[in-house]
């Protein structure tokens, strides 16, 4: 009786227990086994081995519970908080914006961010805020749609020749609901597709609520008159990207999308997609942006987590992030200001088979939305296609 | 005299003691969320809340919670003519103490339109397109419940059964009476108040369950609770009021649900 | 008199097949529908993706929840449960009938409730708030059955007591105590079992801080059908150790293999 007493009093003073000096606590969305399985190894090791922090990684089911729970740490007054260091972007850095929650612009403090090209619009520019420093650039991610080569022997290259063959082969494709993310990206690339690259970057440049509201309409009928010919006649829109992939590696959808080129190659090589898996893009172009790592104003351990975010960005977590059996997220590190041997480094990582040239990628990059407007779209989406 | 002040002094301990209890914060917990919703309504925040999902949560709940405590019921009075050393409950036991989480993971896997049930059906000929999971009439959800409710019910059924009553069982059998005439005119009846009190907590836990709806439930309409915990996480402050309020509408269902049944076993005596 | 065990066993199958399915989703990362056996099977990946020190953190923050949500219910259900039986007179009787409308209440409640004031008293983000804001739910699942006991029981041994002019104290530590422990470990199993269970006041009252199990396993929901298999595994895995523990130390479950309510 007295041990257990005992027992439960130690347990009742561990449990108000504090982080140690060197620990930093990064809150990143969990969904991806292959990202978790990379940070918990190579980063926390390297961090370990190398600048003694200790990295506790923070799943998320969404992104949006940490901003959440940060605009509650600020209303309440709290200022030792639970996140060191969050990874975003978009509209979820700009609540974080609006709602005064980041820390300082600590961007220009880190020794790696020289080889970044700051200057370059899709850096400094995050969905179509200018982050000023306040976040770190840290991959990017562009648009893909993925398909069975064997089963589709003829691959659409323009959105029209989409259409086409999801008409005739009905059942074989479909989309994640939105508010999933990838789901959301396929909605905007496709207002993007319908208006074409000049109307689309026309409306990005001068951007008015008025205009999106006129061109919306598009959108809707095009997704409404694919719609029978989707997956289960679109009863039922999938509410990840992970139960899309589930389908097409169950193969009873021949097309998948995914926001990250090295996708495909990646789920080749473990087995879970076909071999004949291949990506494509089309004419019409590509949505691409760059992702981000924040400091909250509330960060129990800022210099620490700035530390964290500079390694990060280093040539050797760069390519090793690169790499398709980790990650296969792409560099944000500017070519041009690299030493020949850490190029080198980034040059060599083989993307596989499946993932299409950096080349072709380039060529199909088509901005991204304003981020104030993403919720917009996402509301109507739901308005338009799902309620009946 | 002495007793009258020494039950006076009891009764004022144990409303003091429930008071700084966890019930007394769960009182401060509801009167928290009802003035945050209630004093803080809006129009705009009473956009967000649906008539449609209201109605559908509750139905489906009522569903679930009328067929699991039916076949419940009857499992029940099947296994109590068994011998007590015939009957070994193992499996129940296990889909007792297994998470609700868990369990909606294997509905999941099973029943899913590329599950293992439709595989199974697939090697017999048998082709279907019908999606079981994440269909807008709630199919998964019930099922779900159905088959992780009813271990609970057969086990606290027979836990709180009465071994008086089994003579009437056996009088009603000589006369001729059959398995579901035996079942509702005798053993149902008999057991009222244990079969309310289990619908009753069924209910509410269904109602309030938010994983299960979420996994297994469709884009639209949505359960409540996982509409309420959307809102909750949203940063529009609309969103967030209408959260609060369908946690209390939730919290007040359960609760006149609860004194309906009760009311109509207090007839029905 | 119907007495055919075999139609019984139907049903302990049925679930043992719901049940012990996953094993076939573990078979290889892909099996196009509508195989039921796959091309190859390769379990080579499994092992090395998963986690485990995360896993078993993760089981042992569930298992310091589940131990102060027993301490914090025991604490106040034993003397609840006293006054209750020992005073049953009507406002008695309502108080009992009151405390037990939080099994009706939906687990977002607390967690919405609570917040705030957690935050204010800087306790958010703890095991202790989490095992606080579970309580609230929680409570009548221990206090139910040790009430139902000492109805049942009586008090006639400890009014033999104090008139052979025992303390109270004692009284209560040598003769109410020791009768106490079958309703106290049965409610500490369903407390357990109701603290495991539960993902949203662990995820919204833990803050992001307090890694159970729910919600370590959360996110990993949006996966393909072999992570979400072993995930489902992962979370029978500690409920079936508390049942094992439970049922053979404690013989929580009876000769006849029920999980019978000992109130």
């Amino acid at each position: 009786m007295k041990y257990l007493i005992i027992t439960i009093i130690s347990l009742l003073f561990s449990s108000i227990t504090f982080a140690q000096d060197n620990t930093v606590r990064f809150a990143l969305w969990g969904g991806n086994e292959d990202i978790n399985h990379w940070i918990d190894t190579y980063v926390s090791s390297e961090l370990k081995n190398k600048h003694d922090i200790l990295l506790e990684r923070v799943p998320l089911s969404d992104t949006q519970d940490a901003i959440q729970k940060l605009i509650r740490d600020k209303r309440f007054g709290r200022e030792n908080g639970s996140i060191d260091l969050l990874w975003l972007n978009g509209e979820n850095f700009k609540a974080m914006k609006d709602n005064d929650l980041t820390w300082k612009p600590f961007l220009y403090e880190l020794e790696n961010s020289k080889y970044i090209d700051l200057k370059n619009p899709t850096i400094a520019n995050d969905f179509g805020i200018e982050h000023l420093g306040y976040e770190a650039p840290w991959g990017s991610a562009q648009m893909v749609f993925i398909y069975d080569s064997a089963k589709v022997t003829n691959p659409p290259e323009t959105l029209d020749q989409l259409t086409n063959w999801i008409k005739e082969n009905p059942g074989k494709f479909i989309y994640p609901a939105p508010p999933d993310f990838t789901g959301s990206v396929f909605i905007r690339q496709s207002l993007a597709n319908i208006l074409g690259k000049e109307a689309y970057d026309n409306l990005i440049n001068n951007f008015s609520v008025n205009r999106l509201e006129q061109e919306l309409p598009k959108l809707w009928s095009w997704l409404k008159e694919i719609e029978p010919y989707l997956y289960q006649e679109g009863r039922f829109y999938p509410e990840s990207i992970s139960k899309l992939h589930q389908n097409f590696s169950d193969g009873t959808v021949w097309m998948t999308m995914d926001y990250y080129p090295s996708t495909a190659q990646r789920m080749i090589d473990k087995g879970i997609f076909p071999k004949t898996a291949k990506t494509l893009v089309l004419k019409e172009g590509a949505l691409a942006n760059t992702h981000y790592v924040t400091i909250p104003f509330n960060a129990s351990h800022k210099e620490n987590a700035k530390t964290v975010v500079d390694f990060l960005l280093g040539i050797d977590a760069q390519a090793s992030k690169l790499n398709s059996d980790n990650w296969g997220d792409f560099s944000v590190l500017d070519m041009s200001k690299l030493s020949p041997q850490d190029a080198e480094k980034l040059q060599s990582v083989d993307l596989g088979e499946a993932t299409l040239s950096l080349e072709i990628l380039n060529n199909a990059k088509v901005q991204e939305f304003p981020a104030e407007h993403i919720s917009m779209i996402e509301e109507e989406w739901k308005s338009n296609i799902i309620q009946r | 005299m002495e007793k009258q002040h020494n039950s006076k002094i009891a009764l004022l301990s144990l409303i003091f003691l429930a008071l700084i209890s966890p019930f007394g914060l769960f009182i401060y917990a509801f009167f928290n969320v009802a003035s945050e919703s209630i004093f803080a309504l809006t129009e705009s925040s009473l956009d967000h809340i649906s008539i449609y999902e209201l109605i559908f949560s509750i139905s489906i709940s009522a569903i679930a919670t009328f067929i699991s405590v039916i076949f419940g019921g009857l499992l029940s009075f099947y296994l109590l003519s068994f011998r007590k050393k015939d009957l070994n409950l193992g499996m129940l036991n296990i889909v007792l103490v297994l998470p609700h989480i868990g369990f909606a993971y294997i509905i999941f896997l099973v029943f899913s339109d590329t599950g293992f049930l439709f595989r199974f059906l697939h090697t017999f000929g048998v082709h279907s397109n019908v999606s079981l999971v994440n269909d807008t009439y709630g199919i998964g959800i019930i099922l779900n419940y159905v088959l992780k409710e009813i271990p609970f019910i057969v086990l606290y059924l027979l836990a709180t059964n009465n071994t008086k009553n089994q003579n009437f069982v056996l009088a009603a059998k000589d006369l001729g009476a059959g398995f579901l005439q035996c079942f509702y005119k005798i053993y149902m009846p008999l057991n009222l108040l244990q079969f309310v009190s289990i619908s009753i907590v069924i209910f509410a836990f269904i109602l309030g369950n938010y994983e299960v709806p979420f996994l297994l439930g469709s884009n639209s309409p949505q359960f409540l609770s996982v509409s309420a915990l959307n809102n909750f996480q949203s940063i529009n402050i609309d969103q967030n009021i209408a959260s609060y309020l369908k946690v209390v509408i939730i919290f007040v269902t359960s609760f006149i649900v609860s004194i309906l049944l009760r009311l109509i076993f207090r007839s029905s005596k | 008199m119907i007495n055919n065990p075999r139609s019984f066993k139907i049903i302990n199958i049925f679930y043992l097949i719901l049940l012990g399915h996953l094993g076939f989703w573990l078979l290889a990362p892909r099996i196009p529908y509508p195989r039921l056996i796959p091309d190859t099977i390769d379990v080579s990946g499994l092992i090395e993706l998963q986690n485990f020190d995360l896993f078993i953190s993760a089981l042992f923050n569930s298992l310091l929840v589940a131990v102060l949500v027993i301490a914090i219910t025991l604490t106040f259900a034993v003397p609840l449960a006293l006054l209750l039986s020992k005073h049953q007179t009507k406002v008695g009787k309502v108080i009992s009938g009151l405390l037990y409308i939080p099994v009706l209440a939906p687990v977002l409640l607390p967690a919405f409730g609570l917040y705030e004031i957690f935050i204010r008293l800087d306790i958010i983000g703890t095991p202790l708030s989490v095992a606080i804001a579970q309580s609230t739910i929680l409570l009548p699942y221990m206090l139910k059955p040790i009430e139902n006991y000492l109805s049942n029981k009586g008090f006639y041994l400890e009014n033999v007591a104090a008139d052979l002019g025992e303390s109270k104290g004692r009284t209560f530590l040598k003769i109410t105590l020791p009768g106490l422990i079958s309703p106290i470990l049965f409610g500490s199993f369903l407390c357990v079992i109701g603290s495991f269970n539960d993902y949203i006041i662990a995820f919204l009252i833990g803050d992001l801080n307090v890694s159970t199990l729910s919600v370590t396993l959360y996110p990993l929901i949006q996966s393909d059908n072999r992570i979400t298999s072993i995930i489902t595994i992962l979370f029978y895995v500690g409920p079936l150790i508390l049942l094992a523990l439970y049922s053979s130390k404690l013989k929580l479950i009876g000769k006849n293999g029920n999980l019978y309510a000992r109130t």
